[in-house]
């Protein structure tokens, strides 16, 4: 599973929220530190891996920060849920800005994952051919594609972070993943 | 099929991400309050220069209203009295001295005011000073005239 997916299962505590708001040094690190992969793995999916990953993610979070008075911690968005919303503005401005051309990411900007040479390799040729083939979606396909395999979230949720309905999302993720099946044919068969 | 897709890395943070970020989110809610602190002041001495303008127009104003009326007082016509400005009656001179000798004749008599109001005569003994001795002039007015002048 996922690191950004494990981690998505549990969220942060609303006193650790309050005290964010209230500008507690701790409690705005324990934050970060708790949102900090979700963030940076939906970036690099979405806009492929590079430095401007990082400077993407400080914004997210600046802007989290700024708006967080506003969050409803007890209301029924979640807090990981209300950041890949703000992530997936970013990302879309990006997009137009910059014509941010999507790039498979780099073996070297991930975390080695422990196994045996054989599993390892198998894996990165895996992960190589995967990026390849996501890079070749459409954006908005991709994004509903990340938001659903690799971060857990549900057809209610994906609908809110992209702002678009349920029927919507359905059908991006359709077709994500029938493009995808012709890409990897090769790939998934032979593994 | 979840797990092939889990080959897919995802690029990781950097250490001191979270040091950094929590440093540059400090940085921006502190500069933030001193900005509001800045607004907050200007616009106490905005209020503060708009009250003095303001009262400074009414002041101004107030005094230029009332030389205006100043002005138009002695303007008017004798006689006419202006609305608003309570009617003076000219001064009365008292000819006490030569009242006492001579009697004035209706030729040496003083013009009538020109619009005096018509006052009830008084009687003296009727005044809270009734008591002291009071040196009223003579009158040598008969009680057929109109209007007595020797006052």
């Amino acid at each position: 599973m996922a690191p950004e997916r494990r981690q998505g299962s549990s969220e942060l505590d609303a006193a650790t929220v309050e005290a964010c708001r209230a500008s507690d040094p701790v409690a705005l690190r324990a934050f970060v530190v708790r949102y900090e992969r979700v963030v940076f793995a939906f970036l690099s999916r979405t806009l492929g891996a590079g430095p401007h990953v990082e400077d993407l993610a400080q914004e997210v979070f600046l802007r989290a920060l700024r708006a967080l008075p506003r969050f409803d911690s007890a209301g029924s968005a979640r807090p990981s849920t209300w950041l890949l919303t703000i992530a997936n503005r970013l990302v879309i401005d990006e997009r137009r800005r910059r014509r941010v051309p999507t790039q498979p990411i780099d073996a070297d900007l991930v975390a080695p994952a422990p196994g045996t040479p054989e599993t390892e390799r198998t894996r990165a040729e895996m992960g190589r051919a995967l990026s390849r083939a996501a890079c070749a979606l459409p954006p908005d396909q991709r994004d509903a594609f990340v938001l659903a395999e690799f971060h857990g979230l549900n057809m209610k949720d994906i609908a809110a972070v992209l702002s678009v309905n349920e029927g919507t999302v359905k059908t991006r993720l359709f077709r994500a993943r029938e493009q995808l099946r012709i890409l990897l044919r090769g790939v998934l068969e032979d593994t | 099929m979840t797990n092939r897709w889990d080959a897919w890395k995802a690029q990781e943070p950097p250490d001191d991400f979270a040091s950094r970020t929590v440093t540059a989110a400090l940085a921006e809610r502190a500069r933030g309050q001193r900005i509001r602190r800045l607004a907050r002041r200007r616009a106490a001495a905005a209020s503060a220069v708009a009250a003095v303008m303001f009262a400074g127009m009414a002041w101004g104003f107030s005094a230029w209203k009332t030389r205006l009326v100043s002005e138009r007082r002695p303007s008017a016509a004798p006689g006419v009295v202006t609305e608003g400005v309570r009617p003076t009656s000219p001064p009365v001179t008292m000819p006490v001295a030569r009242a006492s000798v001579e009697a004035p004749s209706a030729s040496t008599a003083l013009p009538p005011a020109p619009s005096p109001p018509i006052r009830r005569r008084i009687d003296a003994g009727a005044l809270p000073d009734a008591g002291r001795k009071v040196r009223v002039p003579p009158c040598a007015c008969s009680p057929h005239e109109e209007m007595c002048t020797c006052f």
